[in-house]
């Protein structure tokens, strides 16, 4: 997004004093010059003239003042929503933590809070191998952008980066990563955790974790608690996800046999998110 | 008689053909995740009639798919990229998401 236009224009304070300032040595300084020129000549039509002048000049101050500086709150309001990044990793790209922390980085910023979601190497005993992730990659980011107007009307922040990977993360990588800035460090740490717990709970992405005898797609917790609320539609407020409330959660998944053991049995063996 | 046959093949003030009533609607049906191992697609054109609700469609799609019927309790529906209940009605070109339990994260 750029400048160039007249409308992003950006009338400074500093502009607008330097302008006031101009205008007003103008008119005294021509108005003075026309009544000496005026009384010199005794000329009462001189000193009319130089009124009208004067007037003239005045009206030019008065316009002149009436412009205002460009609402610089909303200005900054404007940039600070834009400062969202949003990323999408394909298959085997890794997660570049220091680019999203330098993206939200900034000289007033006075906290940066991040997140980092790992690969771990067991799961009830299990030996994990690898994540395998996918996505419904459109409506996922129109998800955690959603998430993050809900978090900035929460709390004061400036940036948010936000990035998942697709495709197989092994154990110890990153699959999602976080990062929140803002002036105080309440603010950011509060929203980071907000938008993880978001992101479990309404954003399109699956994993399947694979284990050296099978593999089982995985399903949140925070999902479970969260679905009466999607299957309505969310048509209140038009968006994935809105500020969570608290609720208790069975901790159980909801489907039957979803697992994929090859053990050599038929295990219908249900497995809880994490 | 001839003024009434006119009027339903033809919506005369556009020129253009009108759709007869009980016609059908085309969509597109996406399968996530376990979806798409139950179904063996990712992706799918279905024809329903028009009027049809997300609803009806999944009605249709557990008789092409049986499988599904082992999530279908589990499953919430997107309708072009946003949440949806099951009582929506389908318009031509949507595209419906079937979206089991999510484990982003």
């Amino acid at each position: 997004m750029g400048g160039g236009t007249l409308e992003h224009f950006n009338w400074s304070p500093e502009l607008h004093l330097l302008l006031l300032s101009l205008s007003l040595l103008f008119l005294v300084g021509t108005a003075g010059r026309i009544s000496n020129k005026a009384a010199e000549d005794d000329d009462d039509g001189g000193i009319r003239h130089a009124l009208f002048i004067s007037g003239v000049e005045f009206l030019f101050l008065v316009m002149v003042s009436t412009l205002k500086p460009k609402d610089t709150c909303e200005g900054e309001k404007m940039a600070a929503e834009d400062r969202d990044l949003i990323e999408i990793l394909e298959e085997h790209n890794p997660v570049d933590m220091a680019k999203y922390i330098n993206y939200v980085s900034a000289p007033q910023a006075g906290a940066i809070a991040t997140f980092s979601g790992t690969t771990r190497d067991t799961f009830e005993g299990k030996t994990v191998l690898e994540l395998q992730y996918e996505a419904y990659v459109p409506m996922a980011v129109r998800c955690i952008k959603s998430a993050c107007q809900s978090a900035r009307s929460s709390w004061n922040l400036m940036s948010i980066a936000v990035a998942h990977r697709l495709g197989p993360v092994p154990v110890g990588e990153t699959s999602v990563f976080i990062a929140v800035s803002s002036v105080h460090r309440d603010d950011a740490l509060d929203a980071c955790k907000f938008l993880i717990d978001e992101i479990k709970a309404s954003v399109p992405i699956w994993k399947k974790e694979v284990y050296t005898n099978g593999e089982v797609w995985k399903e949140n917790k925070e999902f479970l608690e969260r679905k009466s609320e999607l299957e309505k539609g969310a048509r209140d407020e038009n968006r994935c996800c809105r500020k969570r409330l608290e609720s208790k959660t069975n901790g159980h998944g909801c489907c039957g046999a979803k697992v994929k053991i090859d053990d050599g049995g038929c295990n219908g063996e249900s497995t809880e998110a994490e | 008689m001839d003024a009434v046959e006119e009027e339903s093949k033809c919506d005369c003030t556009q020129g253009i053909p009108k759709k007869e009533e009980g016609s059908s609607v085309g969509i597109k049906v996406l399968f996530f995740a376990r979806a798409r191992d139950l179904t063996g697609l990712s992706d799918v054109h279905l024809e329903v009639p028009s009027g049809s609700t997300a609803s009806d469609c999944l009605n249709e799609l557990a008789v092409r798919f049986p499988g599904l019927e082992e999530i279908r309790q589990c499953i919430v529906l997107a309708l072009n990229e946003e949440y949806a209940s099951e009582t929506t009605v389908i318009k031509e070109n949507d595209e419906l998401a079937i979206i089991p339990p999510i484990s982003g994260g």
